[in-house]
């Protein structure tokens, strides 16, 4: 590399680019030589008009190009609808509020309407009912506004039809049609004197046995708003005409004369399964007059061991005086309440096992045929039998050669009721138990396979065991943890009706608290 | 300043485009001045200018605050001159070779500052030094220009252009020699 000459080291000088040495070299040159001056000063004069000619620019403003630019950048990149400027969103609102609205008070107010065909399938039901003579078991869920349900009325003069179902959502469940006329004399009426007598939270569910005539229901509804609750229900919930069953039948029954009872004459006793929260299905049961006992099994317990220890002398579950008294909700909240777990894990082999496997495959059937022949409502009860053959219950319960206390009665899509409380009254120890007390005996811990009996009158007459308490763990570890908690908060219950309390006069229907008394 | 600086940064970053704008204000005067002395010409330096800004502040997230914020600017805008200088220059070719192919004879200078009209509109003196200057050799007036318009450290300018130090030290040099030597020429030619 050569040494650059002076010039070079001039203009480096100039730049303030030399080192500390070659700075003071240049400057002891500088003091000796003017032609080096001449030159710095030539360098000087240049970079002054070199400065000048770079200031002689026009006028400009890049300001506002280059923000314009990004602007339009921005509004590239971004997706169409996140263009949308707030004012034109606050445009739409009120047309896509609007559109929502109607729909929505479409879907609420579609059950409600008085459709020309809601009442054949109306009637059929009814034709259904006479035919079976068998009350009606029905829960009312609906949300709907208090103009609404007014307007519906009193328009009409007919009480808005509406698909009662039990517990939407479980194809397992009984599903029953249920509107009738609104006189007045309904269990709109129970429900809208419970409904005075205690406060309730628009948007709050509430669910309620009543009765009307001898039919009993469970209203779950849902509170639109507090003060119009009780034209709600008015709307919703309407009598039932259900004829009443003779107490002489009911005594004299016995397990080998039921199983030829026709369905045709009155039953002595009636078996409901009701599928429902826990605490709903506490307060049906308190606040159903004529209910007389409770078979209780959590959601997934259907299997009832053969060994299942619940034992009574007779031979219908009339006379099971097994009193075990119900937790109240506040002790335990999520658990069911009419439970405790029994005895033996099932066999593979077993008669039960066999039976749950069969009716997982009539369930399945007959969620499937319900979804491809949406019954109507109080079309005749349906069941599957093991070859998948559709039959109405009353032909399969006449059939069949044990029923329970040999009068009872499965209400639509109920085969599990059926099949359970046959195979439970099957058992040999339930059959040659000589004890009038059932026999609640506690199984292990986390055992699969629970049922229960209680008799109503004699619900608050004992306190539950708290050994008992203990053993209310479901066991439903082979169940995703969120399928559990939804179990526990569920039950089914069989329940008996007598027919005895159902040909009393009926009292007046008291308000009656949400939660079981203690 | 720089502490001023990283403020509208972090304002752009935060979704204020705003605080950018203020960049551009801050800084465009200086760009456009250098690039109009690199490019010749004032319109490419402001175009210039306005995309490097643009792609500044698009990449702003990746800018970490090690250099200065006009400094990081004007690298953008350095590839972008240099960018279309290529252009300018492929373009050039291709009319050169068009013009002698169609008919034989050497074309003119076509350069902004050869433009009569745009003589007129700037004094005699400034147009003598803007035609001096573009003549000299491309990395002479680079070098020169990023030293004595940009202000520019030789270190700087040598990292700018990817070449030694002493290359930089000895083109600025060798520019202002030219440059005066053009200079004086016209000058006398101009005397005469």
């Amino acid at each position: 590399m050569t040494t650059p000459g002076p010039d070079e080291r001039l203009s480096a000088y100039f730049d303030g680019e030399l080192s500390a040495a070659e700075r003071v070299e240049l400057e002891r040159l500088l003091t000796e030589r003017s032609d080096l001056r001449n030159e710095l000063n030539g360098l000087a004069d240049l970079s002054l008009r070199l400065n000048d000619l770079a200031e002689d620019l026009p006028d400009f403003d890049l300001r506002s190009r280059v923000l314009s630019q990004i602007e339009s950048t921005r509004k590239a990149a971004l997706p169409l609808a996140s263009r949308t400027s707030p004012i034109h969103r606050r445009s739409w609102m009120p047309l896509f509020l609007s559109v929502s609205s109607l729909v929505l008070l479409a879907a609420v107010m579609w059950p409600l309407l008085p459709m020309s065909d809601s009442l054949p399938q109306l009637a059929q039901h009814h034709a259904a009912e006479d035919k079976l003579s068998m009350p009606q078991l029905g829960i009312v869920k609906a949300t709907v506004s208090a103009q609404e349900a007014h307007s519906t009325s009193s328009e009409n003069g007919l009480g808005a039809t509406s698909n009662l179902s039990l517990t939407e959502g479980h194809a397992t469940t009984a599903t029953l049609g249920a509107v009738v006329s609104a006189d007045g004399n309904g269990p709109s009426v129970v429900l809208a004197q419970i409904e005075k007598t205690r406060g309730l939270k628009a948007g709050e569910i509430v669910s309620r046995m009543v009765e009307a005539g001898d039919t009993p229901m469970l209203a779950e509804y849902t509170v639109a708003d507090v003060r119009r609750s009780a034209e709600d229900v008015e709307v919703l919930l309407k009598e039932h005409g259900i004829q009443p069953l003779t107490p002489q039948q009911t005594e004299t029954q016995d397990a080998a004369q039921s199983s030829s009872v026709k369905l045709e004459a009155a039953s002595p006793v009636r078996v409901y399964l009701l599928d429902a929260e826990s605490v709903s299905l506490n307060t049906a049961i308190y606040e159903c007059k004529s209910l007389q006992e409770v078979v209780a099994t959590n959601v997934d317990s259907f299997s009832i061991p053969p060994t299942a220890e619940v034992s009574t002398s007779g031979n219908s579950l009339s006379s099971y005086p097994s009193f075990i008294n119900p937790p109240t909700p506040e002790l335990t909240p999520d658990t069911s309440l009419y439970s405790s777990p029994v005895t033996a894990p099932l066999d593979p082999e077993s008669p039960a096992a066999k039976l749950q496997q069969m009716r997982n495959k009539q369930e399945a059937r007959a969620a499937k045929e319900r979804r491809k022949s949406q019954l109507p409502p109080g079309s005749p009860p349906t069941l599957k039998d093991e070859k998948g053959n559709s039959t109405i219950a009353a032909d399969l319960t006449k059939s069949a050669p044990t029923v329970i206390a040999g009068n009872s009665l499965v209400v639509e899509n109920s085969v599990e009721v059926y099949a359970e409380l046959q195979h439970l009254m099957n058992q040999p120890k339930l059959a040659s138990h000589s004890s009038d007390r059932a026999q609640i005996v506690p199984s292990e811990p986390n055992r699969p396979g629970v049922v229960e009996t209680r008799v109503k009158d004699d619900l608050n007459a004992v306190s539950r065991p708290e050994s008992q308490k203990m053993s209310m763990n479901w066991s439903n570890q082979s169940l995703p943890q969120q399928q559990q908690q939804a179990n526990r908060n569920r039950q089914r219950a069989f329940l008996v009706l007598r027919s005895q309390t159902l040909t009393q006069p009926p009292e007046p229907p008291q308000p009656v608290p949400l939660q079981p008394p203690d | 300043m720089i502490i001023d600086d990283q403020l509208l940064i972090e304002r752009c970053r935060s979704g204020h485009p705003e605080a950018f704008g203020d960049l551009v204000t801050k800084y465009q005067r200086r760009l456009v001045r250098t690039l109009s002395s690199l490019l010749g010409n004032g319109h490419d330096a402001l175009d210039v200018a306005q995309d490097a800004f643009l792609k500044a502040y698009l990449n702003l997230d990746s800018f970490r605050g090690d250099a200065a914020f006009y400094s990081w600017l004007f690298r953008i805008a350095w590839n972008g001159a240099a960018t279309l200088r290529r252009k300018q220059r492929v373009r050039a070719s291709a009319s050169l070779d068009a013009i002698r192919e169609q008919s034989g004879i050497e074309p003119d200078d076509i350069s902004p500052t050869s433009d009569p009209t745009r003589a007129l509109q700037t004094s005699e003196d400034q147009q003598l030094l803007r035609q001096a200057l573009n003549e000299l050799g491309e990395d002479y007036r680079t070098a020169l220009i990023l030293k004595e318009i940009e202000g520019l450290s030789y270190e700087e300018i040598a990292t700018l252009t990817d070449c030694p130090i002493g290359t930089v030290r000895s083109r600025i040099h060798r520019a202002r020699q030219e440059l005066r030597a053009k200079l004086d020429r016209t000058l006398k030619a101009v005397e005469r």
